[in-house]
């Protein structure tokens, strides 16, 4: 069977199971099986098995549960919500106030979390009635939390960067410290953007609360502690090398149960929850890796990565390369509006990642990019997992309206992947000065 | 018939629990193993040897275990934009191919996994790790998990055909409410 032939067929299959609703991993797996039966009949399903042992074995896979519980007994102890409180404080003469703190809370809490989901989540569910109490209008809450959301895998540790490593073979320390400068310019975009809205139209957030006594703001610094001791000891333990992502994942762990063990607020029932949700979310991750493994592995049987490549190289476009930059964005966001950012990827990494070393592309920066784009990923309707977790917090509001909120915050992050492709030391200068 | 699938579907949710608790215990282990050796190197100079091996094992029997409590309890993602424009009826069917379609994927990687374990089993495989750990016993829990997956898909199918309500309505009457049979 012809590359091009086997292309049509797994992307044809593909689609049509994905639109008419079937699960999006065991479709995946399927379309893989279905593919290397139809190359070498049942000559390659021994090696399915390798593929499986492989991928649900990988030391770095590992980190995924770890993080995601990490997030959970956060949530679940209350320190996110005396963070939050700790952080309204701090930021409270910042104009846009508690916008603000949204947006600064999800960047910080991001760096511990991993993920977009778990940080709008978070954010979102202290923050929304709090600012609705004090007279913020939706308009401008809505996006903070999506928006800020957005961060959750932009600023280190991600989940999406572990999984997009053991894909394409790179270290996920270079790929963690790579997104710190894209991040903090993410960060200094959203909070400029705030500031602008807020000073155009102030009817959006109440006036300038009260000041704050020293002895307030000394005990807002107490409520932020943990969080940023976590966030420290977890970034700062892999950039300088005491430990990896995995062993990062595992003490923030052990930091995040001795604070729920001092606020004393978790039950037996929120413990089992915690570890319940922690199993689950990090099965449907981990499943779809595994099957998105098994279509790569049928992927690389048909020759379609190396097809492909070929085909665009004969075809000239690469030669144009910010075209190609364009329409490999563009797909991006088409792909988003219908997948989440751990599928799309899967999906096109192995189709594409022949094109992108024939481009010179570097694995690096091209994970960075990826990453932004998996988190527009989070904002498009309608599956932008963002929006569905704020409307899951906010149930009067129509998903269109979050939606809309959202939008300034997904063209700045385009704007961003822009800026990256024509300064990509932005995203690449960092790992290399650390590992010098 | 609809008695005899939903005693299936009792009898599946009870191993759908020991699974669950496994993977909890595993979770935990997974936790422990990996601080117990960072703070032994970094504070003892002395390292495990195991733990980069134990907690990739570990991670395996997690989400292999935990795979069942999560096609049970129907968190997996999904495009529903266009389903949900359907009829009951049609629903049914394209849940029914659904379970079909992830059933067939599941039989195809138990036989691999089985064979895979069985041939580990078989040559007494070792781990090329320190620990030399038998690799049968971390990869048993491929064709365990395949296994749960395959009898709950195998019950989704039945229950759907039987017209019966989703997995979760003896687990959570509250949400569903009684079904046909109830």
């Amino acid at each position: 069977m012809s590359w091009q032939l086997a292309f049509c067929v797994y992307f044809g299959l593909l689609t049509i199971m994905i639109v008419f609703g079937l699960p999006i991993a065991a479709v995946m797996g399927f379309v893989g099986v279905a593919g290397i039966t139809m190359l070498r009949g049942t000559m390659l399903w021994p090696s399915l098995a390798d593929v499986i042992w492989n991928t649900v074995n990988a030391f770095t896979l590992t980190a995924i549960p770890m993080f995601v519980l990490m997030g959970e007994i956060i949530l679940r102890s209350g320190a996110a919500r005396r963070f939050y409180q700790g952080l309204a404080v701090l930021l409270n003469r910042v104009p846009g106030g508690l916008a603000q703190s949204n947006i600064m809370g999800a960047a910080l809490f991001s760096a511990i979390s991993g993920s977009s989901t778990a940080t709008a989540l978070a954010i979102g569910t202290v923050a929304l009635p709090e600012m609705r109490k004090r007279g913020y209008k939706d308009a401008i809450t809505l996006g903070t939390l999506t928006g800020g959301g957005a961060l959750g895998n932009l600023i280190p540790p991600s989940i999406f960067l572990l999984i997009y490593g053991a894909v394409v073979n790179e270290s996920a320390i270079d790929l963690f410290v790579a997104t710190i400068i894209p991040g903090a310019i993410a960060v200094a975009m959203f909070m400029g953007f705030v500031t602008i809205k807020v000073w155009l139209d102030p009817s959006l957030a109440p006036p300038r609360e009260r000041g704050y006594s020293w002895g307030q703001v000394a005990y807002a610094f107490v409520q932020i502690g943990p969080v940023v001791l976590i966030m420290l000891v977890t970034i700062g333990g892999m950039y300088f090398g005491v430990v990896t992502p995995t062993e990062a994942a595992a003490l923030s762990c052990l930091l995040a149960a001795i604070i729920a063990a001092f606020y004393r607020e978790m039950t037996r029932a929120d413990i089992w929850t915690a570890i319940i949700n922690t199993i689950a979310i990090s099965c449907v991750i981990s499943i779809i890796v595994v099957n998105g493994q098994i279509l790569g592995f049928a992927i690389v049987q048909a020759d379609i990565g190396r097809g492909v490549a070929r085909f665009l190289i004969d075809s000239g476009l690469m030669a144009y390369s910010f075209a190609f930059f364009t329409l490999l964005f563009i797909l991006y966001l088409a792909l988003g509006a219908a997948l989440d950012g751990i599928t799309m990827m899967l999906l096109t990494v192995p189709v594409l990642y022949p094109a992108f070393k024939a481009m010179g592309y570097n694995n690096i920066w091209f994970g960075v990019i990826l990453v932004i784009q998996a988190e527009l990923a989070q904002l498009s309707p309608p599956v932008g997992l963002n929006l569905l977790a704020i409307q899951s917090i906010a149930r009067d509001v129509d998903l269109a309206t979050i939606s809309w909120a959202s939008l300034p915050y997904a063209v700045m992050l385009s704007a961003l992947c822009f800026i990256l492709y024509f300064f990509p030391e932005l995203a690449t200068w960092l790992p290399s000065a650390m590992r010098n | 018939m609809q008695a005899l699938i939903i005693g299936f579907g009792r009898v599946l949710r009870f191993f759908e629990g020991i699974a669950l608790k496994l993977s909890a215990v595993f979770l935990g282990a997974m936790v422990l193993l990996i601080n117990v050796e960072i703070f032994s190197r970094y504070f003892f100079n002395y390292s495990t040897r195991i733990a980069d091996e134990y907690g990739g094992y570990f991670y395996a029997w997690i989400v292999l275990l935990g795979g069942v409590h999560l096609l049970r309890s129907d968190r997996y993602l999904m495009m529903t934009s266009v389903l949900d424009r359907m009829s009951p009826r049609v629903q049914n069917l394209i849940y029914i191919i659904a379970a079909a379609v992830g059933l067939t994927l599941c039989v195809v990687c138990f036989k691999s996994s089985f064979d895979l374990t069985y041939a580990s089993f078989r040559f007494n495989t070792e781990s090329t790790q320190p620990s030399g750990t038998p690799l049968w016993y971390p990869q048993l829990a491929m064709p365990f998990g395949y296994a749960l997956l395959c009898t709950a898909y195998f019950e989704e199918i039945l229950r759907r055909c039987a017209g019966l309500p989703p997995r979760r309505a003896e687990d959570d009457v509250e949400t569903y409410g009684v079904g046909d049979a109830g």
